[in-house]
């Protein structure tokens, strides 16, 4: 296969995937909500904010 | 446009074309347990061994715990979110905010990073190779450990240029291994000296004044966990859930890992050396000991394959390496790890100042990002100009550089050093309040965000599928 014909299917493929993805539901990629970003923000900054705090 | 890599090479293994929800591998235990993998890695052992030298046992397990879990949280929130959306390997991901030609810079830091852990566990690979030579009688010079770094260097070579496959073998024995090898340290540890000794165990060579030593112990902690951005996208892109992309991340790489260098901190605390390779025999006796540390000396091959793997697949951004083949691609990556060969011991000697440089590298760009990703584009971007090279791409900005994202970068680094020099030891006394990576996060951030409200980018509502690719950059 010449490098052309090569590039013209990576370059299809990609496309493919683009308009895929982008035209994805979002349910798909499972579901997120606010309590996972509270619950991150605290386990993630908050306590061990706390925690380095209290052991300086 | 570049064709795929010569001898066949499969782009869905050494590419970066998006990947599709089908194609993921990750679920909720897999994503788990190959981030449990990831951060049980030698690398644990070099930053416990560093606090070591500053802290006791009781604030270095919250420095190391704590800071990892803040430093991962915060550099792999966007990254995270953002690969997993949209199955994009990482470099990739910071073009929206760095722009097509700007998100090279950031390729050099990653390289840097990622060189640089490599080249310091190959040198616990060659101390490793020294310390069982002279368990075993023998008493090679220091010599060997130049050797032993050429050794790994050919080794790394072997395995990451016979493809994923050999390296998965090779973790599937290395890594059980290793997490014995680190439940064996504490099991040790605990039945030999107990808590008690060990939480009065004095650090090895604190500076005079004990709060500069905590804040450098903080720093150490948030950087190493910093440290992992370079495989936060890897990971997520193949993940088949946001909660399975950030979740695992924040429990394995963040707490998890932290845990680990605390292991090794407390080691390092009970032998009285920072040097990882000196503790399996003291703690195991000769058998085991040289047992432990030849699975040591291993996991660090094993540790810098994955590395130089990374590096590789990373060097596909530049345009003259597109098509090479994958050998001279590591060839390429693995040359400027030729200087540990013939300075082992005083570039290992950089390593604690080198692991918190992480943070100035990383801390910035997660700062833009995080501010990026959530709070300019509303977790919404436009996939196809993340492979578009054409100047009318949305994310070309002025020749391919936003210029706002590398000033944020350049501040961030300046505000670091401001704070705290990693390479002189020399602090502001606000580095005691706010940890330098923290500050150098946080005001790029800001600065970035202002920057960006004037451009006002309009945020992607939904794909233009009559657009097609003008100049597609895979």
């Amino acid at each position: 296969m010449s490098t052309e014909n090569k590039d013209e299917i990576l370059v299809q493929d990609l496309e493919s995937r683009i308009d895929a993805l982008e035209n994805e539901d979002e349910a798909a990629f499972g579901s997120f909500g606010r309590t996972d970003y509270i619950f991150l923000v605290v386990v993630g900054v908050l306590l061990p904010i706390i925690a380095m705090v209290l052991a300086a | 446009v570049s064709a795929e890599p010569e001898s066949g090479e499969s782009l869905s293994v050494y590419g970066r074309v998006p990947l599709l929800l089908k194609e993921r591998e990750y679920g909720t235990l897999s994503a788990n347990g190959t981030c449990f993998a990831y951060a049980i890695a030698t690398w644990c052992f070099l930053t416990g061994g560093y606090a070591a030298q500053l802290v006791g046992a009781v604030q270095g397990f919250v420095c190391l715990v704590a800071g990892n879990i803040i430093g991962v949280f915060l550099i792999s929130f966007p990254l995270s979110m953002g690969c997993q959306r949209y199955g994009m390997e990482q470099i990739d991901a910071c073009k929206p905010s760095f722009g097509q030609n700007g998100a090279r810079f950031v390729l050099i830091f990653y390289l840097l990073n990622m060189l640089g852990w490599s080249g310091l566990i190959l040198v616990m690979f060659g101390n490793g190779i020294q310390n069982i030579l002279e368990a075993m009688g023998y008493q090679p010079g220091q010599w060997i450990v130049g050797a032993g770094v050429a050794l790994g260097i050919w080794l790394t070579y072997f395995i990451t240029t016979r493809g994923i496959h050999l390296l998965n073998i090779f973790n599937s024995i290395i890594t059980p291994a290793l997490i014995l090898t680190v439940a064996f340290m504490l099991y040790m540890l605990f039945s030999a000296h107990g808590w008690d000794a060990i939480s009065i165990a004095a650090p090895l060579d604190p500076y005079p004044d004990p709060a500069i030593n905590y804040a450098i112990a903080v720093e150490l902690g948030i950087a190493s966990g910093m440290s992992w951005w370079g495989g936060i996208g890897f990971l997520a892109r193949n993940t088949k859930t946001r909660r399975n992309a950030i979740y695992p991340e924040v429990l394995q790489l963040g707490l998890a890992s932290g845990v680990a260098c605390s292991i090794a901190l407390f080691s390092g605390l009970v032998v009285g050396s920072e040097d990882p390779t000196e503790w399996m025999i003291p703690l195991g006796g000769i058998v085991f000991g040289v047992m432990a540390l030849a699975f040591v000396a291993l996991a660090n091959i094993t540790s810098t394959v994955v590395s130089v793997y990374a590096s590789g697949l990373a060097l596909r951004h530049l345009p003259g390496l597109r098509q090479r083949a994958w050998w001279q691609i590591v060839s390429i990556t693995l040359l400027p790890l030729g200087a540990f060969v013939f300075w082992p011991r005083e570039l290992y000697d950089l390593g604690d100042a080198f692991l918190a440089y992480n943070g100035t590298m990383h801390a910035p760009i997660g700062g833009i990002l995080l501010v990026d990703y959530f709070f300019i584009r509303k977790q919404r971007i436009n996939l196809r100009a993340i492979y578009e090279s054409a100047p009318s791409g949305e994310y070309y900005y002025w020749k391919g550089f936003n210029v706002i994202a590398l000033a944020g970068i350049v501040l961030g680094q300046i505000t670091y050093f401001a704070l705290y020099n990693p390479f002189s030891g020399a602090t502001h006394w606000m580095f005691n309040v706010v940890p330098a990576s923290i500050a150098a996060f946080l005001v790029p951030a800001i600065l970035y965000w202002l920057g960006m409200r004037r451009l006002q980018p309009s945020p992607v509502s939904k794909a233009d599928e009559s657009a097609r690719l003008i100049s597609p950059n895979i």
